[in-house]
């Protein structure tokens, strides 16, 4: 009896302090809040431009999440932008899958992804969402050959690479290695080759398997192609898997004798030996910013055409294009955006972004990162057009 | 009678340099970090002085270092929020349960919190994303917080369960036979008591919540632009900062994530140091 009153004596005073502790924790928020927010922190440089838009500009920002390859450029997008517009923008470097993830619930404004929409999202978006390639990659072929003279360049043909990772070429000095190096007969060792690939789900590798399928159909065949896959050298224990660009990398300078392949950007970043690959009309094309352009060039009709048509395929269409000089293997990043947002603030702010991104964005391009063609950037420049506020 | 002593010496200073030995390995790790941590460190530290810490962080293209400050400014302020929110939970529970022990609710309790301190940090993270964050649309210092608050609350509760748990009998005792309820002899006699070590139990939750990066992932948002942006938007964390920074391919990205490793470490150190000072304060 006493015990119980005394309970409930104890729980009335128990109470009495967890609400005045509540009180005190939202005053204590509260006060934060409005003592942190007040000074609002404007960034390093006041823009210099006058303000021909909004006079609220600096109220609106604009966010976005995803890939992790077009991170570093972004920031630098996003820097620039904030310092000259005076429209801050920030991008968080999450990996597609959860950018997508974001930006698909409506908790930033764009995402980054390297895959464009799949058919079948592409199908349940259409219309509502548009694809905006904003930076070009390609995917470099490295190796490990350590009696190769210096100066020389390892030639690879699309078969051949399919070939290797099948573990159906088995030897460096397979004749069918010779018959395109012929230059390199005395050299290349009868050592077996050891193929790296990623260990993680990679854009790269489905970039990668994306060439590999369009340059040799038969050898290299549709349910090889993804952002991971069941390599088949792996079956035959001339595989060896690496995780993230840096993994492959590192496997590739520890293993002689070894192949691997890596993101453009990351293979000139840390100097790599790149091979180079015939390409549709025969000719050895190593990857460098000349060669990717004539690529691109010579995709553009193929391409879509608007932000709003089905992306799914342009990876694919865009592989072993024509051109003497085009180097085969290429892709884009893009960004995604809704066609509508409620804010018009927001609206215009994206439209500005967009804008600066394919035009004077394309002068800002960080080391390793290759900028549009302009005949690939007016296909994205549409979309500022079609944003519109609903 | 004489040799069995020696084999016994023997045995024991082979036992004794095993274990040195052991301690040596154990030691040396954590000797490792803290020295790669201050040489690479410093040296961004002293090249950018104060301004490390009040200054945006770099772009690539960027020549100088830059700083941390919105990392900086969002860590101190989502820690001291998730301290906030877990501090008087943590407080009401642990009191709770060591004064009801066979109490049905204690159970409850013991068995929430142990559950909670076996979950992942990283799932953590998608729950508050999945309610916090995509209910208010945006990520947030605040939805940060939350997450934080979480993981948290198991050290907080375990750090006051062994304060409360270490009031002599006696006083408690003596307490009671004074005809104090239990509340007032909290108030009047237990704080007072433990005050030094639930000051710990805080700096130490505090200084846990500084340092966790996973939780932050999905809910914190990244912060370039601006030093700070308000608890209801999107902010940084000097850990996850390092995280990002750290896995790119740019050399002042790397000496940016060294520089904010050494000032993670420094905070840490500094906390903890005071931590042990309190403790050996504590006089029953």
């Amino acid at each position: 009896m006493s015990k119980t009153s005394r309970l409930a004596k104890a729980l009335s005073k128990t109470s009495i302090i967890v609400v005045a502790s509540l009180v005190v924790v939202a005053v204590v928020a509260v006060v934060v809040y409005n003592f942190m927010s007040a000074p609002q922190v404007t960034p390093t440089t006041t823009p210099t431009t006058t303000p021909t838009t909004t006079p609220t500009q600096s109220q609106v920002l604009i966010s976005g999440a995803g890939a992790t390859f077009l991170a570093p450029q972004m920031l630098e997008w996003a820097r620039s932008f904030t310092e000259i517009k005076g429209i801050r923008v920030e991008y968080q470097s999450v990996g597609s899958g959860a950018g997508r993830d974001m930006f698909f619930n409506k908790v930033v404004h764009f995402a980054g992804s390297d895959p464009p929409l799949s058919k079948e999202l592409y199908s349940r978006y259409r219309g509502e969402v548009m694809q905006i390639p904003v930076v070009v990659g390609s995917v470099a072929i490295i190796y490990n050959l350590p009696n190769l003279p210096e100066g020389t360049t390892l030639c690879l043909s699309g078969e051949v690479i399919a070939l290797i990772y099948k573990g159906e070429i088995r030897y460096w000095n397979d004749e069918r290695i010779l018959a395109i190096n012929p230059g390199l007969k005395d050299v290349l060792p009868s050592e077996e080759i050891v193929a790296v690939h990623r260990s993680d789900s990679s854009g790269t590798t489905s970039v990668f398997t994306t060439y590999l399928n369009k340059a040799a159909p038969d050898t290299w065949t549709n349910d090889l192609v993804g952002l991971t896959v069941d390599w088949p050298v792996d079956r035959v224990g001339r595989g060896v898997g690496g995780k993230g660009n840096e993994g492959v990398t590192q496997v590739v300078k520890t293993t002689p004798y070894s192949i691997g392949y890596v993101e453009l950007s990351y293979a000139i970043t840390q100097r790599l030996p790149t091979a180079a690959i015939k390409n549709l009309e025969g000719v050895c094309v190593k990857p460098t910013e000349e060669t990717i352009k004539s690529a691109l060039i010579n995709a553009v009709g193929e391409l879509p055409q608007s932000p709003l048509d089905d992306w799914s395929d342009a990876l694919y269409r865009m592989m072993n294009t024509r051109g003497s000089n085009s180097y085969p293997i290429v892709s884009f990043s893009y960004i995604f955006v809704y066609k509508k947002y409620a804010d018009a603030q927001l609206v215009q702010a994206l439209k500005e972004f967009i804008r600066w991104i394919l035009t004077d964005g394309q002068k800002r391009m960080v080391p390793g990162y290759l900028p549009l063609p302009s005949e690939v950037a007016s296909i994205g420049l549409k979309a500022v057009e079609l944003l519109e506020v609903g | 009678m004489y040799r069995s002593m020696t084999s016994r010496k023997v045995r024991n200073y082979i036992m004794v340099i095993v274990m040195v030995a052991v301690s040596f390995l154990y030691v040396t790790p954590l000797i490792s970090i803290i020295y790669t941590a201050v040489e690479r460190g410093g040296a961004v530290l002293v090249e950018t002085g104060l301004k490390f810490l009040t200054d945006l962080p770099p772009t690539p293209l960027s020549t100088s270092v830059g700083g941390i400050a919105p990392a900086l400014i969002g860590s101190l302020l989502a820690s001291a929020l998730a301290i906030l929110i877990t501090t008087p939970i943590a407080f009401l529970m642990a009191f709770y349960v060591t004064e009801f022990p066979r109490h049905s609710l204690s159970r409850v309790c013991e068995v929430v919190v142990r559950a909670f301190s076996g979950v992942p940090s990283i799932v953590v993270s998608m729950f508050i994303y999945s309610t916090v964050v995509m209910s208010m649309g945006t990520q947030s210092l605040l939805a940060g917080s939350l997450a934080l608050a979480i993981v948290t609350l198991p050290y907080t509760y375990v750090y006051f369960t062994s304060a409360f748990r270490s009031i002599p009998e006696s006083l408690r005792e003596a307490a009671m036979s004074l005809g104090m309820n239990r509340v007032r002899a909290l108030i009047h006699v237990y704080v007072g008591v433990l005050r030094r070590s639930l000051l710990t139990g805080l700096l130490m939750s505090y200084v846990r919540a500084f340092g966790d990066t996973a939780p932050l992932l999905f809910t914190m948002g990244f912060l370039m632009n601006a030093v700070f942006a308000g608890v209801l938007q999107q902010s940084n964390a000097v850990p996850l900062m390092i995280f990002v920074y750290a896995l790119s391919p740019y050399e002042n990205f790397h000496r940016v994530a060294w520089g904010a490793t050494l000032v993670l470490l420094i905070i840490y150190l500094a906390l903890f140091t005071v931590s042990r000072v309190l403790v050996r304060g504590v006089k029953l």
